[in-house]
């Protein structure tokens, strides 16, 4: 099923309910483990992407198709958990709010030491180098998809995916010296 | 790009893919039928919806007729001058539309005011009669 089919079927409400299944077999997983490697517990990155379907449900008619479906769908995806996360941060004290105690308390997270420290470093970095890091390494997009969805040029892209990969080195190191 | 790369280290419920979009499906099919429901025409809304609006409507128009009168002339009504404001008035006046005086479009716009829309029974009366009848009275 093509982008153009799946907003065709969203748009009318006879079709609304198999448009969206079709949107769901296509990206739910993939937004959700993007959303998951951004605020990091389960139960957040659930909130999260029920709140990306509503917004998209809300907004579909404003969808232009000047990018793809899917950019748009990662722009909304993104922006909503940075938004939740920021809010987090003002909710929560330091120790509630950090990762290594989120992801202590989550009961779907079963990595040991080393994985938690790589998480705080990952988090620790700036904003658009973590989003990088995130979608280039684990998410093997390329640069020119993560430009389309962050608006940022390829060149600053590598720059920042660099600047990115070497502070975690650095991080890491540290704690294990 | 990868389709659904996970991270090991992130788990999640056995179901919770399927669960996820079922309870997605419900939530957005949900507000689309309470889009929809609030975009019906007036002339499609349900009697209850209707009846109130049409009846502030008729408040309004019954006040300016009434209005309009005093300015242009002044007579006794006697029968009327104090009306009954009750289920027997409603009677009285979609049976005499053809003899209404701008007094019994006066007590008219009284039983249009809110205090009787409020009343249950009485909305129940004005749902069973003729609608097209006590718009004919303004």
């Amino acid at each position: 099923m093509t982008d153009q089919s799946i907003i065709t079927s969203i748009l009318n409400p006879a079709t609304l309910e198999q448009g969206f299944q079709e949107l769901l077999d296509m990206y739910q997983e993939r937004l959700y483990w993007h959303i998951r490697r951004i605020v990091h517990v389960h139960e957040d990155a659930d909130d999260v992407l029920q709140n990306v379907w509503v917004k998209v449900y809300r907004n579909i008619r404003k969808f232009d198709q000047k990018s793809s479906l899917y950019t748009w769908l990662y722009r909304i995806a993104t922006n909503e958990a940075l938004t939740h996360k920021s809010k987090r941060k003002l909710a929560t004290n330091t120790l509630e709010g950090s990762v290594a105690h989120l992801l202590q308390s989550d009961p779907y997270f079963e990595g040991n030491e080393a994985m938690i420290q790589l998480k705080i470093a990952i988090d620790s970095l700036p904003e658009k180098q973590m989003l990088v890091f995130n979608m280039k390494y684990y998410q093997e997009m390329k640069y020119s998809e993560i430009s389309e969805i962050l608006g940022t040029s390829v060149g600053g892209l590598k720059a920042s995916y660099h600047h990115a990969v070497t502070k975690i080195k650095a991080s890491i190191t540290s704690n294990i010296l | 790009m990868k389709d659904h790369i996970q991270n090991p280290e992130f788990k999640v419920p056995g179901d919770y893919f399927e669960k996820s979009k079922s309870n997605t499906i419900a939530n957005i099919t949900s507000m689309a039928q309470d889009d929809s429901a609030s975009m019906i025409p007036i002339h499609q809304q349900p009697p209850r919806k209707l009846i109130p609006l049409m009846m502030k409507y008729a408040s309004v128009a019954a006040c300016l007729a009434i209005g309009i009168y005093f300015i242009t002339q002044e007579k006794d009504h006697p029968i009327l001058s104090e009306p009954d404001l009750s289920l027997e008035y409603v009677d009285y006046l979609i049976d005499n539309t053809d003899a209404l005086t701008l007094d019994d479009l006066d007590a008219f716009g009284g039983l249009m005011s809110d205090d009787f829309i409020e009343d249950d029974e009485l909305i129940d009366y004005l749902e069973e009669v003729d609608l097209e009848d006590i718009l004919d009275l303004i």
